[in-house]
């Protein structure tokens, strides 16, 4: 059986016990695709569903067959950890249910914008793919490496909508992650209506985007965006995809994922004090 | 002498280099990593300095950060 197989099986199961979630982790990066091997199942569970987990759980037989072992999580209050294997290379195998994610809104926002797609064998609810990049915005760098592919699957899906017709050149840019995404909008000469451009710099949330967009617009107006004055002004001098201009959005690009990595820790830290001040 | 007295001018007085030799970092790779993500606050500086577009570009640490960047059309994935 293989691990998309597993984890059609464990929604099928979940399914029937009456628990509802979306697939996320790197169940999700794969039907992304991201061929990257990946043997635990990281679901964000519908809230109603966390307090009676385990009765839940148990009334499975797929379930009750591998006797999953619920394991202290040290967010009490968010996230459950059961392991329901060990796997031929001796590894333990976990099922995980987050609740709430520090870096993500609320379930039913989540479910609202879920994607639905074939994977092993069925079809499965997985985070979209904004949201599960976000989601990967920790302070572990094996995240990092996912997130630097998924930007580039999300960006060519983007513009395929735009050549489908499906989405605007203006919120298509506003979404614009990788070096690759603007070589493909500057090949297609996405990029030379300036006016198009300012748009989607207005509509724009990440300061990466802003970075990648900039010098196509150089006069737009910016929305408050953390990104550093110094970095703005220089963009607005700059050829499109010039030299320096790729690496100022790679400047950008760094200090982006540094100050992230900061919260996330910050956010466990903070979670670990109160932990221990309980504890006391 | 011991190793750790050798003073080899443009090798143990290099600051990324000097991050292997600590065991900061395994690789030249991760090395440059951790020097870049040190020196963010001096990439802003340059950045914010009045050298020209051409010189900032040519600035060894510039290179090395572009050195490091995405990859491009050529190297995707996709």
């Amino acid at each position: 059986m293989t691990s998309d197989q597993k984890l059609a099986d464990v929604i099928t199961a979940l399914e029937s016990a009456g628990v509802h979630c979306l697939v996320m982790g790197g169940h999700a990066v794969r039907y992304y695709g991201l061929d990257r091997t990946t043997d635990d199942f990281d679901l964000h569970l519908a809230p109603d569903c966390w307090d009676d987990l385990t009765v839940r759980i148990s009334r499975s037989d797929w379930f009750r067959n591998r006797n999953p072992v619920e394991v202290a999580s040290w967010r009490v209050a968010s996230f459950r950890r059961f392991q329901i294997g060990t796997l031929p290379s001796g590894r333990e195998e976990w099922l995980e249910f987050w609740k709430e994610n520090h870096l993500l809104p609320p379930f039913e926002d989540l479910f609202a914008r879920r994607e639905v797609g074939p994977y092993g064998g069925r079809e499965c609810d997985f985070l979209s793919l904004p949201d599960l990049i976000r989601s990967k915005e920790t302070e572990r760098e094996k995240d990092w490496l996912d997130i630097q592919y998924l930007e580039e699957f999300h960006d060519a899906r983007v513009t395929a909508s735009v050549r489908s017709g499906i989405a605007q050149l203006g919120s298509a840019l506003a979404q614009l992650r990788s070096r690759r995404g603007l070589e493909t909008h500057l090949l297609a000469r996405n990029l030379d209506d300036s006016s198009t451009v300012a748009h989607a710099l207005s509509l724009a949330t990440n300061p990466i985007t802003v970075a990648l967009l900039l010098p196509a617009a150089r006069h737009a107006t910016l929305p408050a965006i953390p990104i550093e004055t110094a970095i703005v002004n220089r963009l607005r001098t700059l050829g499109v995809g010039s030299p320096l201009h790729l690496t100022l959005v790679e400047a950008v690009r760094r200090r982006y994922k540094q100050d992230a990595m900061q919260v996330d820790k910050a956010d466990k830290q903070a979670i670990r004090a109160r932990t221990d001040a309980k504890g006391e | 002498m011991t190793p750790e007295t050798y003073d080899i001018p443009g090798v143990t007085d290099d600051p990324v280099l000097r991050l292997i030799f600590n065991g900061e970092a395994a690789t030249l790779h991760d090395a440059e990593e951790l020097f870049l993500n040190a020196s963010l606050a001096d990439i802003a500086r340059l950045i914010a300095s009045p050298m020209g577009n051409d010189a900032l570009l040519c600035h060894p640490l510039m290179r090395l950060l572009a050195s490091h960047g995405s990859r491009g059309w050529e190297d995707s994935l996709l």
